[in-house]
């Protein structure tokens, strides 16, 4: 037998063993992988918020094999196609592989030493006007070593993730409702749930492996109903009871129609919402805490969203809502609602968040396994790098704030800086950020340096044209990108850092479901790519020694000071020495200490190199075990919960009750009319992640979906004489752009809306969005804005 | 030479499940195991990635086939 065939028997056996897991349910132990010359190690994957666990396997130092991890609870061994490509990443053709800084117009070589110089120059001048900008995608370690530097060391507040453009609403939505962020349930909702209702959301192409959970329970014969309630068919429709199509803006109509069946009929859960809720409404300006209204004001309120007016603002039949009436008046049944972007990209983003909740709290169907209100993330650590960590503009990890004093005290105690180092005033959001980086500085444009990590925002910012572009051309602008290919961002940056990624680091994630998840180097990044935790503390320590008095703690040590076992000091700032020392193991111990303070505890590092990842609050047990946490407030699971059935122990009102609150539906900033008659929708697509910077190198994928696209409905297209396939112009009130329509493709807007995908970096679709954003979570809305498409040639 | 291992969902239409497992016999890049009720283990032979993915992508298409999941690859040479 040759190589060749003991692989193919091999993947045969491997194979079957899968196929019968999937068709019998059988969870017997996963077979070992043969050796082969090919050392095995598992790893979170890499593009989304899934979390799905990855046999890696090296050979000669490269990735040459990929398995799905069989004894991973979130994949159960399976892949998506994106997962079929994860070890291909890493090596695209244009790998960046040296410092790059811009002379005379063009990006030249230069050493790391001088970059690091180039940056502390840059801070030393005005501290006050440097900033972060990072991203989902930030390891743990990474976005923590990054949100220390800024808050306890140049003490500015100045940073803000990308993750602020997908998933802030979702926040501030658990924060009003239960006072404390991320989703109370769990993936395991998926495998209980009797109904699954998708609000906006698209699970089939963006987190197919958590939909197939869905799927095979329904190829086993058991009944899941699955209603998909969207403004564009997908493919996540294709596998629906029931596809309720919405007008843009509906979603909020809809929930209150819904609670308001629920009040008129009786069917609302009157012995939950007694013993565990209290009502609120919005005040103006708009707070998280609300005020606080009465059962009969808050059903006064919602009287005015009768059916009639529900489908008058929404679009959706009276029959529709009073089927979705039913499900939520069903106490039999177990509910899980499921969204990503399409609600918390939103200039209402709060609101339908809240309303979402509420409608799961007002009808009791909340925890018990199956019984859920679920936000999805989009990338691989939203929840553990930017919720967790706290890399907000106002954050601090564990849940903490700036603007709290309490909160400072105790990340001033943990990181034993001096009285008064942390600042109060939050920094920028990401929006404001950036238009002040794209204003001249005689203008209020106060921020002069921002360095961006693991981010595109050359592409992903909305309405480019105003908060991106202008930055580059004026003076005393300085753009730094650390990166791992040339990105957009990159392309336009003044110092250009090359970045390890994925396997060619260590690295710690959190998923959508709080499962915290570690992993190991594996194989070497190429040329001088570095970790960007490194270039963070690399950064600190040159700052150190020109003399920068936040880089020291209280007693004049450095402020990333790590140890080896011995307790002597090791220079990780030194690049040959970063791996001396496992470094995000001492930043993860630090780190943990926060996680108490609203009961997110996390075990210790080496827990979580044992075990696919753990659901926090993991908490040690007498005998010295530590134990996830699955369905966070409900007594049957949370330790936490000790009072009753369910305490919401970190409730805005103190008294262990969530908030039902009261939003009215309100038009959206812009919508269409004579001039930009449709609606124009932005997303994703199952091939890419994201602005596609990684998986548009990756062949495979860019020849699957080689091109970004207008998806018009057919009779939009008819009535504007547009072909399949023909390129038109695009655009809006901020700009245009030229792209081909796809008709009948592989979805399909509602008659009045485009759908766009943002992947592509050649067709800025975001010159023409609105950075219009929530009042409460600044998050900006993609999902619509006021467009026209026409013919080229035609006026 | 690039060789995954893929469990492919099969179409409860019988006629339609009769037609993807005919398709997938004549294609000699492709391996069939014994189905286990309506999953399908397959190993695919590609002579390099990009022809890997087509395979999937085709496979997924066929609607005798619900779903492919990929469970490995082996990536020799084109890693």
């Amino acid at each position: 037998m040759d190589r060749r065939d003991f692989i193919k028997a091999t993947a045969m056996a491997t194979a079957v063993a899968a196929a019968a897991r999937l068709a019998l349910h059988d969870e017997s132990e996963a077979q070992a992988r043969p050796a082969d010359g090919v050392t095995w190690d598992q790893t979170p994957g890499r593009f989304c918020g899934t979390g799905c666990h990855v046999q890696v396997g090296v050979k000669g130092g490269r990735v040459v094999a990929i398995a799905g991890d069989q004894k991973a609870d979130v994949n159960k061994g399976l892949l998506c196609v994106k997962g079929y490509h994860v070890g291909l990443a890493l090596y695209g053709k244009d790998r960046l592989t040296r410092p790059l800084l811009r002379k005379n117009g063009k990006l030249e070589p230069i050493t790391w030493d001088q970059a690091l110089d180039v940056i502390a120059d840059r801070v030393m001048a005005n501290p006050a006007g440097f900033a972060m900008y990072g991203s989902g995608q930030w390891t743990i370690p990474e976005g923590y070593a990054a949100q220390k530097l800024i808050k306890a060391g140049i003490a500015n507040n100045q940073i803000d993730p990308n993750a602020r453009l997908c998933m802030a609403s979702a926040v501030t939505g658990f924060l009003s409702t239960y006072g404390v962020d991320e989703p109370a349930g769990c993936y395991d909702d998926l495998d209980r749930c009797d109904v699954l209702l998708m609000w906006g959301n698209n699970p089939a192409e963006m987190h197919p492996v958590l939909f197939s959970r869905v799927i095979d329970r329904r190829s086993r014969g058991e009944k899941v109903i699955l209603v998909d309630l969207t403004t564009r068919r997908t493919r996540t429709s294709g596998f629906c009871d029931r596809t309720m199509f919405f007008k843009p803006q509906g979603d909020l109509a809809i929930a209150n129609g819904i609670a308001h069946l629920l009040l008129e009929r009786g069917t609302w859960d009157r012995g939950f919402v007694e013993a565990y809720c209290n009502f609120r409404k919005r005040t103006d300006p708009p707070t998280l805490d609300g005020q606080a209204m009465t059962f009969d004001e808050y059903r006064k309120e919602m009287a005015a969203y009768t059916p009639a007016r529900v489908e008058e603002l929404s679009g959706i039949t009276p029959a529709d809502l009073s089927y979705l009436a039913d499900l939520f008046g069903d106490r039999t049944l177990r509910i899980t609602s499921l969204w990503c972007m399409g609600m918390n990209q939103h200039t209402r983003g709060t609101a339908i968040n809240d309303l979402v909740h509420g409608v799961h709290l007002l009808s009791g169907h909340f925890g018990k396994p199956g019984d859920a209100p679920t936000s999805l993330t989009g990338q691989p650590s939203a929840c553990g790098t930017v919720r967790e960590v706290g890399t907000l503009a106002h954050g601090l990890p564990g849940g903490l704030v700036v603007g709290k004093e309490e909160h400072r005290k105790e990340a001033e105690a943990i990181w034993n800086l001096p009285a008064g180092r942390i600042n109060a005033k939050p920094g920028y959001h990401t929006v404001e950020m950036w238009r002040r980086f794209s204003t001249a500085k005689d203008q209020g444009g106060d921020i002069d340096t921002i360095w961006v990590q693991v981010t595109n925002p050359a592409r992903s910012l909305p309405n480019i044209g105003a908060l991106f572009e202008p930055s580059r051309k004026l003076p005393g602008k300085f753009l730094i990108v650390s990166d791992v290919y040339p990105t957009a961002t990159a392309m336009a940056a003044d110092l250009v850092l090359p970045s390890a990624m994925w396997v060619e680091k260590n690295g710690m994630v959190g998923n959508s479901e709080r499962r915290t998840q570690q992993w190991f180097r594996m194989v070497p990044p190429p040329g001088e790519a570095r970790d960007d935790c490194w270039q963070t503390i690399a950064v600190a320590r040159r700052l150190h020694d020109r003399g920068h008095t936040g880089m020291k703690d209280k007693d004049g040590r450095f402020l990333f000071h790590v140890v080896d076992k011995a307790g002597a000091a090791v220079p990780v700032w030194d690049w040959r020495r970063y791996y001396d020392v496992n470094v995000d193991e001492q930043l993860f111990e630090e780190y943990r200490r926060f996680s108490r303070f609203k009961h997110k505890d996390l075990a210790p590092y080496g827990e979580y190199v044992k075990a696919r990842g753990l659901r926090w609050p993991v908490v040690e047990q007498p005998d010295g075990t530590w134990r996830e946490t699955r369905f966070r407030f409900s007594k049957a699971d949370d330790p936490y919960a000790t009072k009753a059935d369910v305490q919401f122990y970190h409730s805005v009102t103190k008294d262990d009750r969530a908030l039902i609150w009261f939003h009215p539906w309100e038009a959206p900033p812009e919508s269409p009319d004579r001039d930009f008659p449709l609606w124009l929708c932005t997303g994703r697509v199952l091939e890419h992640g994201h602005t596609g910077t990684i998986t548009m190198r990756i062949p495979q994928l860019h020849r699957a979906m080689p091109q970004a696209y207008c998806e018009m409905n057919r009779a939009d297209a008819r009535a504007l004489g547009i072909a399949d396939g023909e390129v038109v112009i695009l655009e809006s009130r901020r700009g245009k752009l030229e792209l081909p329509v796809w008709l009948g493709g592989r979805g399909e807007p509602m008659a009045g809306t485009v759908f766009v995908p943002f992947f592509d970096e050649s067709i800025e679709i975001n010159l023409a969005t609105l950075e219009a954003h929530d009042p409460l979570s600044k998050q900006p809305d993609y999902k619509k804005c006021a467009v026209r498409v026409r013919r080229r040639g035609k006026a | 030479m690039v060789i995954s291992s893929l469990v492919l969902t099969l179409s409860p239409v019988p006629e339609q499940r009769s037609l993807a497992l005919a398709s997938l016999a004549s294609d000699p890049r492709i391996e069939i195991g014994q189905a286990v009720r309506d999953r399908l283990p397959v190993v695919a032979e590609a002579a390099t990635a990009a022809e890997g993915v087509a395979l999937c992508d085709a496979m997924a298409e066929h609607a005798g086939v619900v779903r492919v999941d990929v469970v490995a690859i082996d990536f020799g040479e084109d890693a």
